[in-house]
């Protein structure tokens, strides 16, 4: 290796270098400090305009300006502690490498700085994808490699030879060669479950769902999210919707505000009695950051590395902090047992000085009723008969929520309604408890699945009846049974939906809208399934398909260096093949021009030179002598002369050369 | 143009280049720049990354890296290998001034080649002695296409100098890697004793007679402009086109033509200095030149009869610059 001498770097390459360097800044500026990109911004143009506008720089000359400088960095630095309270982790540290980068674009005079600041470019993309994986994110990635790859070939193109295409071509052709070994990497590199020294505490934050506490608006602020909650593939057709009821949280206790869940909480399920046929389906749940898995009502076998607890929520070990999979299959028919005596207390908590109206109520009731069914009945012909309403946009409760709602405002979402029936029935002295989760299901007919959305969020109710054990009630149904029948988009208003108004009434483009959707869903299920999830599980499926047994990580290494191996010599020698020496163009004009002249029999001797063989054609044939000589010259000046000017003259001559028909049309008129 | 080189491939040739005569065929060699082993550290960085938090898309990006890195050896390493390489006549020089050795650089790929590095690579002697650096000389070759370039070397004494192996590199197109190889073309640059000594010339002749008025009489008729080389006498300088900010030009004289000089090995041989005594008689040979004097040159080992003009001038000086050369060629 020798040292090259430092080379100073021009301003066409750092302003390809800096193009690189925001594009890969500005989706972290979305989610930084709002003073973070403007600053990291106006050093990036502080540098450009030294370059393009000479304005001074923090350098030797200007030593005020480098004291500016270092005052800035401190107080970045500082400013980044006071926003995160740290200096490591995953969004503080992604707030000091895009400083930093800033910093350096600032400070790159020579070749090393250059190098430098274009591979804190590759760190802050990166860390971009700490946050997101999509597809989008993934292309936008992608581009701004392709423009970091044109910084260093610019860079590199010393006296700028190659104009800017050329330059994005080239990066855009090591990029495309590069794809391959990528694959064959990305696929058998050897995966390890866990991390190395422990994620920061911060690796998950931001996650949207269904929350353990429920509270007026809890449930109703998802509604307007399209983003899914998870898939499901089906063996087989699935229940209809009334009886796709996904099972969450279990909320317990009452603090007179909202719905929590029990701190304690007891290890043995409750007995499950189940009938019929089961429902066979898998679930793709997106992260939530929280333990609980959703299933379809009820399932009898808790998956791999999870387990039920006796309200029949179904935990996994770990908090889902990863896309996961998992196979379950329900009993749509079934009874949860009976419950031992203290679940039963628990489920009769009510708080102190709340609700008094509804307890009053639920009181009254039970005084009239003599079955616990019968007020069950009677707080759902309550809400079917009077009028109450299903309201995304209820009115503010401000005092007593459940006392509000039901004796004021009687406009709510499902969690008004399961709050408010719960707490009719505990005062009623029935068991009960809401259930928080998900209602319905959408059919990607392009992916043959079916997604579960977060505007699917839905809360209901269950009650313990003497003999029948926990049942389910859902009091939104006797309010707006289009909710349950046809899932969340019978109930809602259009606009909800995300279709937008451009494809107005027209049932064709609302279709093709929805179908778009469900592509573009089909899509992203595939590379969920493909890129972001691809981990020790699928490697070893894919592996299994190969006939590999067992996953032995030596093995594997050796498999993949021999595979990568491979795959590269193919690429080398494709590139390194030896093109055949470019000919020269001229010579293949003359070389055509003489295979013409070989249809009318008169053959180029090897040895015979141009200006010897047009001679012994004008001996041969008279007629010929003059366009012969004059396309022979025309060759020998372009030859062994000047190229450019004459080659064009010389291409044309010789197509329009035809030996046959010159021979004819003058011997005719001879 | 004596031989060709002909940087090598990995895959043998297969005859294409057979037009080209007496090809050398030259390994190129290759390994990765500063930047190059700064990129292993940061990908190495990324895929700790990568596997710590077991995120598809960092692993995604660390390989690409990796394999960009991969490719971009053979992109390097495909600029140079394939080049064919020739030298070409070089043009003397005075002792001190820069030699100047032509290279044809022939691309005939159909890929661009910029940004080609030809450095002259000397042994560590002849660096030392010359004080001066070895400047670098950019090349940039469009697909299928050759250039002639001159490779700069500093001279220093009278002689034969040899162009030492010249280093062809590239480092394009992302700079990780530099792939270069070592030409040794057969060239040698003919370097004139640097004229240096007395402008007043021995005495001509003895068999011409109006000799003695010669020397003014080269002054007589004023017979054009020329262009100022080392040696020319101040007197003949034209100041006035100078002052008009034209180049550096000498008037021309000629006298009668029958004015004749014999420079000898005698004439200076009150020198203490072989070298001395070439630079005197190399600047009487520039003068005579100028003046339009006859003359010729007799030193051991050569003997040239007097005559005028450009080539026998060009005779005279490389006699000079091989005094006491043994060479080969």
């Amino acid at each position: 290796m020798q040292t090259e001498s430092a080379r100073s770097v021009d301003t066409l390459s750092l302003c390809w270098l800096t193009a690189g360097i925001t594009l890969a800044i500005l989706p972290h500026g979305l989610r930084m400090p709002v003073w973070l990109l403007p600053l990291t911004l106006a050093l990036v143009l502080w540098r450009l305009g030294g370059g393009l506008k000479n304005w001074p720089l923090p350098d030797g000359k200007y030593w005020s300006l480098r004291i500016l400088q270092l005052l800035i960095m401190i107080g970045g630095g500082m400013g980044v502690y006071i926003s995160f309270h740290t200096l490591v982790g995953r969004e503080a540290g992604s707030a000091l490498l895009v400083l930093l980068a800033g910093f350096k674009i600032l400070e790159t005079r020579h070749e090393r700085d250059f190098y430098i600041a274009a591979f804190l470019g590759f760190f802050v993309i990166v860390t971009n994808f700490f946050v997101s994986e999509s597809i989008t994110t993934a292309i936008y990635m992608l581009l701004t490699l392709l423009v970091m790859f044109t910084a260093l070939i610019t860079f590199n193109d010393h006296n700028q030879s190659l104009n800017s295409l050329t330059r994005i071509k080239t990066a855009g052709v090591l990029l495309l060669q590069a794809m391959p070994v990528m694959l064959v990497l990305f696929l058998l590199f050897p995966r390890i479950n866990g991390p190395l020294w422990g994620m920061p505490q911060d690796a998950h934050a931001g996650l949207m769902g269904i929350d353990d506490v429920m509270e007026p608006g809890s449930i109703s602020r998802l509604i307007h999210s399209n983003e899914v909650a998870f898939r499901v593939e089906f063996d087989g057709t699935p229940p209809e919707n009334p009886k796709l009821y996904w099972r969450g949280p279990v909320l317990w206790y009452n603090d007179g505000r909202k719905w929590s869940r029990e701190r304690v909480i007891g290890i043995e399920p409750a007995p499950l009695e189940t009938a019929g046929t089961p429902v066979n389906y898998t679930i793709t749940l997106e992260p939530t950051s929280q333990r609980w898995l959703f299933m379809l009502e009820m399932a009898d076998k808790a998956p791999a590395d999870s387990y039920f607890v006796n309200d029949y929520q179904l935990l996994a070990q770990e908090p889902v902090n990863k896309r996961i999979r998992y196979e379950l299959s329900s009993y749509p028919e079934y009874a949860l047992g009976k419950s031992n005596a203290y679940e039963i207390q628990r489920a009769l908590q009510l708080p102190d000085n709340f609700h008094i109206r509804t307890i009053a109520l639920a009181q009254s009731w039970a005084n009239e009723e003599t079955d616990a069914a019968s007020i069950v009945n009677r707080a759902l012909r309550m809400f079917n008969e009077q009028n109450f309403y299903y309201s995304l946009t209820p009115p503010l409760l401000t005092g007593d929520n459940v006392d509000d709602f039901l004796f004021d405002t009687r406009q709510g979402f499902c969690e008004h309604y399961a709050g408010a029936f719960v707490v009719l029935m505990r005062a009623a002295g029935i068991p009960a408890r809401v259930i928080a989760g998900y209602q319905g299901i959408s059919f990607n007919p392009v992916g043959n699945y079916y997604i579960v959305y977060q505007r699917d969020a839905h809360a209901w109710a269950e009650v313990w009846l003497d003999g029948r054990g926990w049942v389910r009630i859902d009091p939104t149904s006797a309010v707006a049974p289009e909710r349950v029948q046809q899932g969340i988009a019978g109930a809602l208003p259009e606009a909800i939906i995300d279709v937008p108004a451009v494809f107005g009434q027209i049932q064709l483009s609302r279709n093709m809208w929805q179908n778009l959707r469900n592509t573009w869903d089909a899509v992203n299920n595939q590379w969920n399934q493909w890129v972001i999830s691809y981990g020790p599980d699928r490697q070893a499926l894919l592996l299994k398909k190969f006939g590999m047994k067992e996953i032995n990580l030596q093995l594997l290494a050796v498999i993949l260096v021999i595979i990568a191996a491979i795959v590269f010599a193919v690429i080398t020698v494709w590139l390194l093949r030896q093109y055949p020496p470019a000919r020269d163009p001229a010579r293949q004009l003359y070389d055509y021009f003489c295979r013409k002249l070989a249809r009318i029999g008169i053959r180029r001797m090897p040895h015979e030179g141009p200006l010897d063989f047009a001679a012994r054609v004008a001996r041969k044939q008279g007629l010929l002598a003059d366009i012969v000589n004059e396309i022979t010259s025309l060759y020998v000046s372009v030859r062994y002369g000047s190229q450019v000017t004459k080659l064009a003259a010389l291409k044309k001559k010789i197509n329009a050369f035809q030996p046959e028909k010159i021979l004819r049309i003058k011997t005719a008129r001879s | 143009m004596t031989e060709s080189i002909v940087l090598e491939r990995l895959s043998p040739a297969r005859g294409d280049h057979a037009s080209v005569s007496s090809l050398i065929r030259q390994r190129v060699y290759i390994l990765p720049t500063r930047p190059g082993f700064l990129l292993c550290v940061a990908m190495f960085t990324m895929l700790l990354g990568a596997v710590n938090y077991n995120n598809s898309m960092a692993y995604i990006l660390t390989f690409l890296l990796v394999s960009v890195f991969m490719v971009c050896m053979l992109h390097t390493y495909r600029n140079l290998a394939g080049l064919v390489i020739s030298g070409a006549k070089v043009k003397p020089v005075f002792a001190g001034e820069m030699a100047g050795f032509p290279v044809i650089i022939d691309n005939r790929d159909g890929t661009p080649c910029p940004a080609l590095k030809l450095v002259c690579h000397p042994s560590r002697k002849a660096k030392r002695a010359a004080q001066q650096s070895y400047q670098p000389v950019m090349v940039n070759l469009q697909a299928s296409q050759w250039q002639q370039v001159e490779i700069p070397a500093p001279t220093i004494n009278r002689g034969l100098l040899p162009l030492e192996r010249v280093i062809i590199s590239s480092c394009f197109p992302l700079g990780l890697f530099r792939a270069w190889s070592y030409i040794h073309l057969e060239e040698q640059c003919v370097v004139y004793p640097k004229p240096a000594g007395i402008d007043q010339f021995p005495a001509p002749v003895a068999a011409q007679e109006q000799g003695q008025e010669g020397v003014k009489s080269g002054a007589n008729d004023f017979a054009g402009f020329r262009q100022y080389h080392p040696g020319d006498s101040i007197r003949n300088i034209a100041w006035k086109a100078l002052a008009r900010e034209q180049p550096l030009l000498v008037k021309r004289f000629s006298g009668d033509g029958s004015h004749t000089l014999m420079l000898a090995w005698e004439d200076v041989g009150h020198l203490p200095d072989i070298e001395l005594r070439l630079s005197q008689l190399c600047r009487w040979i520039l003068l005579a030149e100028n003046q339009g004097w006859i003359y010729g040159l007799e030193i051991p080992g050569f003997q040239i009869d007097p005559a005028q003009g450009t080539l026998h001038k060009n005779r005279c000086l490389e006699a000079l610059a091989r005094y006491g050369i043994h060479h080969a060629d």
